[in-house]
C-alpha cells in the first residue's frame, strides 16, 4: 500500500482505469454481439447415442425424425446429427459420449438403453439428454421425479418392463395348452432381472413354470432357442430389449423354426411374423422421443419436461402365425385383442 | 400590436416570452395580427372547448361501452368454452359409467367368473381409460380383478366391505373417488358403481384421467389464457401446469373458485375480483361438471383480454389529439372569418366617428352581418344628410338672424330718422315760443307741438307694441262688446284728419256684437283707417261691416292708388312701404300694417286685402259674431276714460332724472295732488322715515345705485306696513322690464307717457278706491 496521497492517486487512477475497462468491455460485448449476429447461426446438432446395431431399427429412426419434423426440424435442413452406435459393445459407449459432449451437441438422444443413458449422464450434466425406454425411470435411477425430472435428463417411458407377468397370463389365455414358458431376457439389465423373477413367482398361479435364459447377442439368442426346444418349452416370452427388437426378424424366424408360440413386448413383432405381443409400439415411442427432442431444441428446459408415460398397451395377434402353428384361438380371446394381423 | 414589433423574440428571453413573440410573429405573417384580439381568442377557445368536450365525451362513452361489450363478449366466449369442456368431461365419465353399469349386471356364480373376466377384458379394451377393474360381491369381497398391467386375479376373496368406496357405492349407487396420482404423474380416479339389484355387488374401476388432462390442456384462450379443473373441495384436478396439480394446490383461495363452490351462478360473479394464483387480475368463466361435482374454470389475463380495449384507448387518444389540432385550426379559420366583418365595422365606425362621414363599409357575407353593414351605411348616410341639413339650417338661421339684425338696424335707423322729423319741428316751434307771439299764434303753435308729441308718442307706442309682441307677453283679453263702440271711436278719431285732407269718411253703423280683444281690435281698426287716409289723396274712406255666417267682416275701403298684386304679400312686412314716388312723405314708419298683422295673428282673425290699381283698396278683417245680450252691459275696460275727478292725496314720485322729476311734480300738483319727490332710493328712504304716508307711489324703473323702482316701492310699503298702490314708469321698453313689472303685479308705463294716460292711472290707483278695482 502506498502513501495516502499515492493511494488517493491510485484510486483516482483506478477509477479512471475502471471506467476505461468498462467502456472497453462494453465495446467488446457490442462488437461480439454484432459479430455473432453477423455470422450465421450454426444448425443445432443432435447426438444419437445408440447401444445397438446401427440401422437395426429403421422404423424407429424414421419415427424419431417424424417427431422432430412435427416440431419443424428436418435432418440436414436445419438440424444435424452425430450418430454413435456401439453395436452392442457397451465398452465403446463412454468414448462416444465424451466425444459428443466435446462436440457440444445440443441434445443427446439415447434410445432404449439404460447403460447408454448412464454413460451419457456421467458424461454431461449440462447438455440435455432425452431417453426412451421401457422401465420405471425412477426405479432405474434415470430421474428423480417423473413430473419434474430436474437436472438435464428427461424422456419417454412405457414401463413395459413390468408386463412380464401379464404377458404370461395372456399367452396362457391364447394357448391354454402351454405349461412351460421360456423367458428370454438381456443380460446385465437389472430392471428386467427383477421382472423376470416376479414372473417366475406368479407363474404357478397361472399353472405355468418358467425357464429363463439371459443372452447378450444373437448367437446366444439362437442358442437359447435351441435350449428351449430341448427343454420342452412350449411357449416363449420375450422381454423388451434393443437387442431383441433389433433382431426381431431372426427371433421370429427362430420361434417359427422351433414351432414355439411366443409373446413379444412390442407390436412390431407380430407385424414381423410373431404370434402375439402385449405392450406399446416402439415406433410410437420413438416418435414421442423425437417430439421431446424437438421440444428441447426449441428451448424447453429438460428439467421442466415431465417424463412422458405411454400407457396404451395393446394385445396384437398375428392370425397367420397362429394358423401356421395350428392354434385354435378361442373367439373370446380374439374379441379381447386390440389388433389382429394377417 | 405595436409593442409586438418592439418585443421581437430574442434568445435571451425566457421561454414563454419567446413563445409568445414567435406566435405574434406568425400571426403577423398571416396577416391576422389585427384580429387576434380578446374576442378572437375567446371564440377560438370556446370553439376548441366545445370540440374538445364533444370529442372527449364521445370517446369516453365509446370506450365505456366498448369495455362492457368486450367484457360481455369475452365472458360469453369463456363460458362457452368452459361449458364445452365440462360437457366433454362429463361425457367421458358418463361413457365409462355406462360400461361399468353394464358390467355389474351378471349374476354371481363360479362359472360366470370366467365370463366376467372376459367381459372385464373386453370392457377395458373398449374403454382405454380404465386401467383396472375390481368386482366385489354384495358382501364386499373381491371376486375379480382385471388389470392391464398385471395378470387378472380371480376370486381372491379380499375383504373390501369396509372400504369407503364399497360402502359409499352400495349406499349411493355410484361413488367417485378422489383424484390420485400414480408415479406422481398419472392422475387417476376410482369410480365405484353398484348394480341395480341388491345382489349385484359393486364394480370399482380405476379411471385414467389423462383424457381429461388432454381436454383441459388443449384449451387455450388468447395467448395466456388456460383452463383448469377443481374438485368439489376446491383442489386442483387438472391444470396445464402439472406441478400445481401434484402439489394438490387448493384453488379455493381464489375468490372466483370460492364463489363457484359456494353455488354462485355463472353469471353472477365477481368477475371483477377474479385473480389467478399469482394475484394478477383475470377474467374467469366456469361451468360445473355435473356428476363428480367438479368445476371447469377458464381463465384469461385481464390485460390481454382488454388489450384491444387499450389499443382502442390509445387510438381514441390519438384521434382526440388530432381532432383537437384540427379543431384548433378550424377554430382559427372560422373565428377569423367571423371576426373580419366585425373588425371592418369597428374600423369604419372609428373612421366615421373621426369625421369622415362619406366613408361606407362593404361587407359581403350574405347574412346578418351584411345587413348590419347596410344599416351602418344607411345610418352614416343619414348622419351625413342631417349634418348637411344642419349646416344648411345653421346657415339659414344665421342668415335669418343676420337679416333680423339687419332689419333691427334698419328699424333703428328708420326709427331715428322718423323721430328726427317731429323733434326737429319741435325744436323749431319751441324756439319760436321764446319770441313774443300773439295768442292765436301761440295757441296754434301749442297745438302743433302737441301734435308732434302725439306723433312721437305714436311712434314710441308702435315700438313698444313691437317689443311686447316679440316678448310674447301680449295676451288677448277676449270679451264680448258692441262693434258700434269701436266704429264710433274710429269716426271720432279720424273725422278731423279726413276733413283736413279733403277726404270723405263714412262709417256705417252696426248693431253687431263681436268677441275679441277690444283694445287690440281698436288698434287694428285705427291702423287700417289711418293707413287708408294716409295713402288716399282724393276720394274717401268707407268703413263698414258685413255679416258672413258666424263672423263679422269689417271692411275699410279707400279710393287710393291701389296696391299692385305683386306687392300685396309684402305689405304686411315690417317697414314695407309700397314704392311710390307720389306718396305722402308725412307718413310714418311702415310699422302700422306689421303691427296689424301681428295683432290679428294673436287674435286669430283672418285678414284680407283686395285692390285695383288706380281704383282703390279694401282691407278686411273677420271677427267672430256674438249674440247681443239682453241688457247692454257697460264695457269693461282696462283704462278708464279721462276722469275729471280730482284727486286728493299724497303722491310719492321717484325718478333719478331731475328734469322728469320736476315735470312730474309740476303736473301732479297742477292736478291738485301733494307730492313728495325723491331722486334716489336713499332719498325716498329718508323721506319715508319721517314723512307722511303717501297714497300713491310713482317710481321710475331704473334708479341710481343699481336699484329698481320695485325695490323702492317695496321699501315704502314695508316702511308703512301697507299695500300702498303704485306703478312704474320707464324709458326701457325691453320685454324683460315688462315681465319683471308684471311679475310683481305693477303696471309699467313707458316714457313718454301721455298726460292723459298718466292722469287716469293716477286717479284710478291713487284716489279713493272703488271696491272692485282691477289693478294691472
Amino acid at each position: 500500500m502506498s502513501a495516502p496521497g499515492g493511494r488517493g492517486m491510485r484510486v483516482a487512477g483506478g477509477a479512471r482505469m475502471r471506467r476505461r475497462d468498462v467502456l472497453a468491455a462494453v465495446a467488446a460485448v457490442a462488437a461480439g454481439t454484432t459479430q455473432s449476429r453477423a455470422a450465421p447461426k450454426a444448425d443445432p446438432v443432435i447426438g444419437y447415442l445408440y447401444a445397438g446395431t446401427p440401422g437395426s431399427h429403421p422404423e424407429s429412426e424414421a419415427a424419431f425424425w417424424k417427431g422432430l419434423a412435427d416440431l419443424g426440424y428436418a435432418k440436414g435442413r436445419n438440424v444435424g446429427v452425430e450418430m454413435r452406435a456401439a453395436d452392442n459393445d457397451l465398452r465403446r459407449l463412454p468414448d462416444f459420449a465424451r466425444d459428443l459432449v466435446r462436440r457440444q451437441v445440443r441434445v443427446i438422444y439415447v434410445p432404449a438403453s439404460g447403460p447408454a443413458l448412464f454413460v451419457a449422464k456421467a458424461a454431461t450434466t449440462t447438455i440435455p439428454i432425452v431417453f426412451v425406454n421401457s422401465g420405471d425411470p425412477i426405479r432405474l435411477g434415470y430421474v428423480e421425479s417423473l413430473s419434474r425430472p430436474g437436472g438435464n435428463v428427461t424422456g419417454v417411458s412405457d414401463f413395459g418392463d413390468e408386463l412380464a407377468a401379464k404377458r404370461l397370463e395372456l399367452i396362457k389365455l391364447l394357448v391354454p395348452a402351454i405349461s412351460r414358458v421360456g423367458i428370454l431376457a438381456p443380460r446385465n439389465y437389472a430392471g428386467l432381472a427383477r421382472e423376470v423373477a416376479h414372473a417366475r413367482e406368479i407363474a404357478p398361479a397361472l399353472s405355468l413354470e418358467t425357464v429363463e435364459r439371459f443372452v447378450a447377442d444373437l448367437p446366444e439368442v439362437e442358442a437359447a432357442f435351441a435350449s428351449f426346444a430341448r427343454d420342452g418349452v412350449d411357449g416363449v416370452c420375450v422381454t423388451p430389449s434393443p437387442l431383441f427388437s433389433g433382431q426381431r426378424q431372426r427371433i421370429v424366424a427362430l420361434a417359427a423354426q422351433y414351432r414355439l408360440p411366443a409373446i413379444y413386448p412390442f407390436a412390431e413383432f407380430p407385424q414381423a411374423g410373431g404370434l402375439m405381443s402385449y405392450g406399446i409400439s416402439f415406433t410410437e415411442r420413438s416418435y414421442e422421443g423425437g417430439r421431446y427432442t424437438g421440444l428441447i431444441l426449441n428451448g424447453a428446459n429438460p428439467g421442466d419436461l415431465p417424463v412422458r408415460r405411454l400407457t396404451k398397451f395393446r394385445l396384437v395377434i398375428n392370425m397367420r402365425t397362429a394358423r401356421t402353428l395350428g392354434l385354435a384361438i378361442p373367439p373370446q380371446v380374439l374379441a379381447v385383442a386390440d389388433e389382429v394381423v394377417e | 400590436m405595436i409593442e409586438a414589433a418592439d418585443k421581437s423574440s430574442s434568445p435571451m428571453d425566457p421561454p414563454h416570452r419567446r413563445g409568445r413573440g414567435l406566435l405574434r410573429g406568425a400571426l403577423r405573417r398571416l396577416g391576422w395580427e389585427q384580429i387576434s384580439g380578446p374576442f378572437f381568442r375567446k371564440y377560438v377557445a370556446m370553439f376548441l372547448a366545445v370540440i374538445c368536450v364533444v370529442l372527449l365525451s364521445s370517446a369516453l362513452l365509446d370506450i365505456w361501452f366498448s369495455y362492457w361489450e368486450l367484457r360481455d363478449a369475452l365472458m360469453r366466449v369463456q363460458r362457452a368454452e368452459a361449458v364445452t369442456a365440462a360437457l366433454r368431461i362429463e361425457r367421458f365419465i358418463d361413457s365409462i359409467e355406462e360400461q361399468l353399469r353394464w358390467s355389474v349386471q351378471l349374476p354371481w356364480s363360479a362359472d360366470t367368473l370366467e365370463q366376467r373376466k372376459f367381459d372385464g377384458l373386453r370392457l377395458m379394451q373398449q374403454t382405454p381409460a380404465v386401467g383396472e377393474l375390481v368386482q366385489l360381491d354384495p358382501s364386499g369381497h373381491e371376486r375379480l380383478r382385471v388389470s392391464r398391467r398385471a395378470p387378472s386375479v380371480v376370486d381372491s376373496g379380499e375383504d373390501f366391505s369396509n372400504d369407503e368406496q364399497f360402502v359409499a357405492a352400495s349406499r349411493d349407487k355410484v361413488h367417485y373417488g378422489p383424484v390420485r396420482f400414480r408415479y406422481e404423474s398419472e392422475p387417476y380416479m376410482a369410480i365405484a358403481i353398484a348394480g341395480a339389484r341388491p345382489d349385484s355387488g359393486v364394480t370399482i374401476a380405476e379411471v385414467d384421467l389423462q383424457r381429461i388432462w388432454d381436454v383441459v390442456s388443449r384449451i387455450k384462450v388468447g395467448e395466456h389464457g388456460h383452463a383448469y379443473v377443481v374438485d368439489a373441495r376446491g383442489r386442483l384436478v387438472a391444470h396445464p401446469d402439472i406441478g400445481l396439480v401434484l402439489k394438490r394446490t387448493d384453488m379455493s383461495v381464489l375468490p372466483q373458485v370460492r364463489a363457484a363452490l359456494g353455488g354462485a351462478g355463472a353469471s353472477a360473479q365477481g368477475i371483477a375480483d377474479s385473480v389467478d394464483l399469482s394475484g394478477q387480475p383475470v377474467l374467469t368463466a366456469h361451468a360445473p361438471v355435473g356428476r363428480v361435482g367438479w368445476f371447469v374454470f377458464i381463465e384469461a389475463p385481464r390485460a390481454e383480454a382488454f388489450a384491444t380495449l387499450y389499443g382502442s384507448l390509445t387510438r381514441s387518444g390519438a384521434l382526440l389529439l388530432a381532432g383537437l389540432v384540427a379543431a384548433f385550426g378550424c377554430g382559427l379559420a372560422l373565428a377569423r372569418r367571423m371576426i373580419a366583418p366585425i373588425h371592418a365595422l369597428r374600423r369604419s365606425a372609428e373612421q366615421i366617428g373621426s369625421g369622415d362621414l362619406g366613408h361606407r363599409i362593404s361587407i359581403r357575407t350574405g347574412d346578418e352581418l351584411e345587413s348590419l353593414g347596410d344599416q351602418f351605411n344607411a345610418m352614416a348616410a343619414r348622419l351625413q344628410d342631417s349634418y348637411a341639413t344642419l349646416e344648411h339650417k345653421v346657415e339659414e338661421r344665421t342668415h335669418q338672424l343676420e337679416s333680423a339684425n339687419l332689419a333691427k338696424s334698419r328699424f333703428l335707423a328708420a326709427a331715428s330718422h322718423d323721430l328726427r322729423q317731429p323733434l326737429h319741428a319741435l325744436g323749431l316751434w319751441i324756439a319760436q315760443l321764446r319770441s313774443p307771439l300773439g295768442e292765436v299764434e301761440r295757441a296754434r303753435l301749442i297745438e302743433r307741438i302737441a301734435a308732434a308729441v302725439d306723433e312721437m308718442n305714436d311712434l314710441f307706442n308702435g315700438l313698444l307694441d313691437v317689443s311686447k309682441l316679440d316678448a310674447g307677453i301680449l295676451i288677448a283679453d277676449l270679451g264680448d262688446f258692441p262693434m258700434a263702440d269701436l266704429l264710433a271711436k274710429t269716426e271720432r278719431t279720424f273725422a278731423p284728419t279726413a276733413r283736413d285732407k279733403g277726404l270723405s269718411l263714412r262709417v256705417r253703423p252696426t248693431r253687431a256684437w263681436v268677441r275679441s280683444d277690444k283694445l287690440l281690435l281698436e288698434r287694428i281698426l285705427l291702423n287700417l283707417v289711418s293707413n287708408a287716409i294716409r295713402y288716399t289723396a282724393h276720394g274717401g274712406v268707407l268703413v263698414g261691416c258685413r255679416r258672413r255666417g258666424d263672423r263679422l267682416r269689417i271692411e275699410v275701403w279707400d279710393t287710393g292708388p291701389g296696391i299692385p298684386d305683386s306687392e300685396q304679400q309684402y305689405i304686411f312686412d315690417e317697414f314695407y312701404q309700397i314704392p311710390d314716388p307720389h306718396r305722402d312723405r308725412r307718413g310714418g314708419l311702415g310699422l302700422g300694417l306689421a303691427i296689424v298683422d301681428r295683432f290679428r295673428r294673436l287674435l286669430d282673425h283672418p285678414i284680407a286685402v283686395r285692390s285695383r290699381l288706380g281704383r282703390g283698396s279694401c282691407f278686411s278683417i273677420e271677427v267672430p259674431l256674438r249674440a247681443p245680450p239682453a241688457r247692454h252691459a257697460a264695457p269693461a275696460g282696462r283704462l278708464v276714460a279721462t276722469d275729471d275727478r280730482a284727486g286728493e292725496g299724497i303722491v310719492l314720485i321717484v325718478d333719478d332724472d331731475p328734469m322728469v322729476l320736476q315735470a312730474m311734480r309740476g303736473l301732479l300738483e297742477s292736478w291738485g295732488y301733494r307730492t313728495i319727490t325723491g331722486g334716489s332710493h336713499e332719498a325716498v328712504a329718508a323721506h319715508v322715515a319721517d314723512g307722511p304716508k303717501p297714497d300713491l307711489v310713482i317710481a321710475d324703473f331704473h334708479l341710481s345705485g343699481g336699484r329698481t323702482g320695485i325695490d323702492t316701492i317695496a321699501h315704502v310699503r314695508a316702511a308703512f306696513g301697507a299695500n300702498i298702490p303704485a306703478f312704474l314708469i320707464s324709458g326701457d321698453t325691453s320685454p324683460e322690464r315688462l315681465q319683471q313689472a308684471r311679475a310683481q303685479g305693477y303696471t309699467l308705463l313707458h316714457k313718454p307717457v301721455s298726460p292723459m294716460t298718466l292722469r287716469s292711472l293716477v286717479v284710478k290707483l291713487g284716489g279713493p278706491r272703488p271696491p272692485d278695482t282691477v289693478t294691472d
